[in-house]
């Protein structure tokens, strides 16, 4: 269908800045309710979860090579079945792009701009990212390297700003309820990496699968040391009793940085979220729209991409009744339902892949 | 292709018109400093707002505060805002916020009810500064001073350089109050700060004490050189002046000594029931003045002058620990170290405050006199030798 190429590197910077920004925006608050002052053992552990999932989508990709993940789930699971796993996939998609753009706009609503309604920013993100998206996967993958160039070092800046006002003695006593509750961060910290799930469909075409494996266990890692910082700075800053209960402890910690004559930081944080959540939206934009193109056989996914945005939007409006909602959701039901389908999904199909002969696999094809 | 550009001029006229929630500068009222009292009918809130300078060619009267201080009633913060907001032309503008004033009845009743919304809002910093003080916060916000146009500005600089100018001030901000007063273990401590009268009127203000609290209650203020406890225990106490007895001197020959190294590691021990606090301070600084006519550069004077600020610093932090416990205040936060070190023994006495009387320091203190300024020798002693 499409023709262009991207290497690598910029496939998995397009996984970098699309989950950091989610994370870093919405996804510390749940860590930090579950795990408190443990959250950077969360974070440790999480590492091995974090690589599998990486393994998987670049193992899946290399084994079925040139071939989106709608096209290997039908080969694997077979037509009828295949398309089933396909639309949960593509409803998973639908609803995390609809989640981060609903935490995107409320954060500005909440935070920077009270009086403007929501839909401003959900209108304002998606024109952007539609636009993107109907340039093609080469025009949203370069300007996400472009984005990710500044992100990076807002990130690093960040923490060494926030160094002053933390106090790493506020992380001891150390598994003080046991381990639960530091399990229960990395089942959380797991289902936002499962959602790294979403590169399967852009694997397909990247100019050279070699060495995938290894580049996309790297990226995971780099993840985990992207969430250091923030994860380890808001303990270290107000205590694990403050930390909980506040909704953007991130952005709080940036705006309260004063340091002679810089303060008053919160622009970063915003740049950083606006960029990130755009090269999020239009990340997960692209892989629904090319997904359903590809489900339904048509021959350009162009035409989807404005009325699946206004999809989009709607469901922003509608998947929560207030951020709170958002984060009830995000704390009790997200943990097992994005693990479930970004990691526990794509390890079956893995399996079952396993015991299906290549061959087999060209005889379906010439059917 | 045409129609293709007019639909993106029009989207970008859209856009890119300026901003939707926009404030301009004629249309608010900086507030700078906030007062807020007990009244019968809930809550009596102050705002300092700093007044848009006159016409240019008018007279400028120097006596004349470039501030207005509006106050109004409420039953909850925000509904007093709301009143205040009755009586101001200009909508309040709350992010250049430098210092929240808690009046002492107030502050008895409990800041905890007052803070929620401070907390919560999105334009207020959490770097504004906490305080106390003894009268009404509105009497003190309403005081003229001589230095400094907005009283409020000049409350949070004296707060601010205390460091710069060698006092002591605790200098808590909305953040560290929001973190105290949600971890168990360790009460809250304030700033004092009352109008000082110079000569009959009031002509500035005072930083001296600390406010001592109890689960966000004042239970009462200590004064005079014991309020340097909390900060010897925190590692604050840079910069700050220490005076002792000259050695050999007679009594009101002093000596003072000003820290510019200071280091101080909290922790405890647990034998049994009895909690030792180990407290290792390590200081350095300068000998800049004395009354006595000694070289206390001298060795075994120098040690002499060391074991004073020893016992300064043991004095005090035992002072200051021993005057709050009958407030029932953990001001230095034990409970919350013990929580750190020894988790299991704190979760059998968390309950009550009662672990406060088994408390005992061990305190350690390496002090180093490293330079005396400018001269070796004093010209006091100097005329001593002549005189001799």
């Amino acid at each position: 269908m499409e023709k262009t190429y991207i290497t690598k590197i910029q496939a998995l910077m397009l996984g970098i800045s699309s989950i950091t920004v989610t994370g870093h925006l919405l996804f510390i608050p749940v860590i930090i309710d579950h795990a408190g002052r443990d959250s950077w053992i969360s974070l440790l552990l999480a590492i091995f979860p974090a690589i599998l999932i990486g393994f998987t989508v670049a193992l899946l990709s290399q084994r079925y090579p040139g071939r989106s993940m709608v096209e290997y789930c039908q080969l694997i699971l077979g037509k009828w079945l295949g398309s089933l796993v396909v639309i949960i996939f593509l409803v998973y998609f639908l609803h995390e792009i609809s989640l981060s753009i609903r935490g995107f706009g409320e954060f500005y609503t909440s935070a920077v701009t009270p009086r403007t309604p929501i839909a401003v920013f959900f209108i304002a993100i998606l024109i952007l990212a539609a636009y993107a998206v109907h340039c093609g996967l080469e025009v949203i993958s370069r300007t996400n390297q472009a984005i990710l160039v500044i992100l990076i070092p807002i990130v690093i800046f960040a923490t060494i700003l926030t160094q002053k006002d933390k106090d790493y003695l506020n992380f001891l006593p150390i598994l003080e309820n046991s381990i639960g509750p530091a399990l229960d961060g990395t089942l959380a910290l797991t289902s936002l990496y499962s959602s790294i799930f979403v590169l399967s469909m852009i694997f397909p075409y990247v100019n050279n699968t070699k060495r995938l494996k290894r580049y996309s266990i790297v990226t995971m890692i780099i993840l985990v040391i992207m969430f250091i910082g923030p994860i380890t700075g808001v303990v270290a800053i107000y205590g694990e009793e403050r930390a909980k209960g506040l909704y953007f402890p991130t952005f709080l910690t940036l705006r309260d940085i004063e340091i002679g004559a810089l303060q008053r930081l919160d622009i970063l944080g915003i740049l950083l979220w606006s960029l990130g959540s755009f090269a999020k939206v239009a990340l997960f934009l692209y892989a629904i729209v090319l997904g359903i193109a590809q489900l339904f056989k048509l021959k350009d996914y162009k035409i989807l991409v404005i009325p699946v945005g206004a999809l989009v939007s709607i469901i922003s409006l509608i998947n929560g009744e207030d951020l709170n909602g958002i984060f009830r959701f995000l704390e009790n039901y997200y943990p097992f339902y994005s693990t479930f389908v970004g990691l526990i999904l794509p390890l079956l199909l893995l399996i079952i892949s396993q015991f299906r002969k290549k061959p087999g696999v060209k005889k379906r094809r010439a059917e | 292709m045409n129609f293709k550009k007019c639909f993106l001029l029009i989207i970008l006229v859209i856009f890119l018109s300026g901003c939707w929630d926009k404030k301009e500068l004629n249309e608010i009222a900086v507030v700078m400093g906030v007062g807020i009292d007990k009244v019968e009918e809930g809550y009596k809130i102050t705002a300092q707002v700093i007044k848009p300078p006159p016409k240019e060619n008018g007279s400028t009267s120097g006596s004349e505060l470039p501030t207005w201080s509006v106050t109004a009633t409420g039953k909850s913060v925000l509904g007093t805002i709301r009143n205040l907001n009755e009586l101001s032309p200009r909508r309040l503008y709350w992010a250049h916020l430098q210092i929240i004033i808690f009046g002492d009845a107030m502050a008895r009743e409990g800041i905890t009810p007052a803070t929620t919304w401070f907390e919560r809002d999105r334009d207020s910093r959490a770097g504004a500064l906490i305080t106390v003080t003894p009268g009404t916060a509105e009497d003190l916000l309403n005081s003229k001073i001589e230095l400094g146009d907005v009283p409020a500005k000049s409350m949070a600089e004296l707060i601010d350089g205390s460091e710069m100018r060698g006092i002591n001030a605790l200098d808590v901000q909305l953040r560290d109050l929001m973190s105290i007063l949600s971890t168990p273990g360790i009460e809250l401590t304030l700033d004092v700060i009352r109008p000082k009268e110079i000569r009959g009127q009031v002509e500035t203000f005072e930083v001296d004490g600390v406010a001592v609290f109890d689960q966000g209650k004042l239970q009462g203020y200590i004064y005079g050189p014991e309020t340097t406890g909390t900060q010897i225990m925190n590692s604050k106490l840079n910069y700050t002046i220490i005076e002792g007895k000259c050695p050999k001197g007679g009594a009101d020959e002093v000596f003072a000594f000003q820290i510019t190294d200071f280091q101080s590691k909290v922790k405890p021990k647990l034998k049994g029931d009895t909690i030792t606090v180990n407290v290792d301070v390590t200081l350095e600084g300068n000998l800049l003045d004395q009354t006595c006519g000694i070289d206390l550069l001298q060795p075994e004077q120098s040690k002499l002058v060391e074991k004073e600020i020893t016992h300064f610093i043991k004095k005090n932090i035992e002072g200051e620990f021993r005057i709050a416990k009958e407030m029932n205040s953990d001001i230095y936060g034990i409970g919350r170290d013990l929580r750190r070190y020894h988790p299991d023994y704190w979760a059998k006495i968390s309950d009550s405050s009662a672990y406060l009387d088994q408390v005992k320091f061990d305190i350690k203190v390496e002090s180093e006199v490293r330079r005396s300024g400018l001269i070796i020798d004093t010209t006091q002693e100097k005329t001593k030798e002549v005189s001799d």
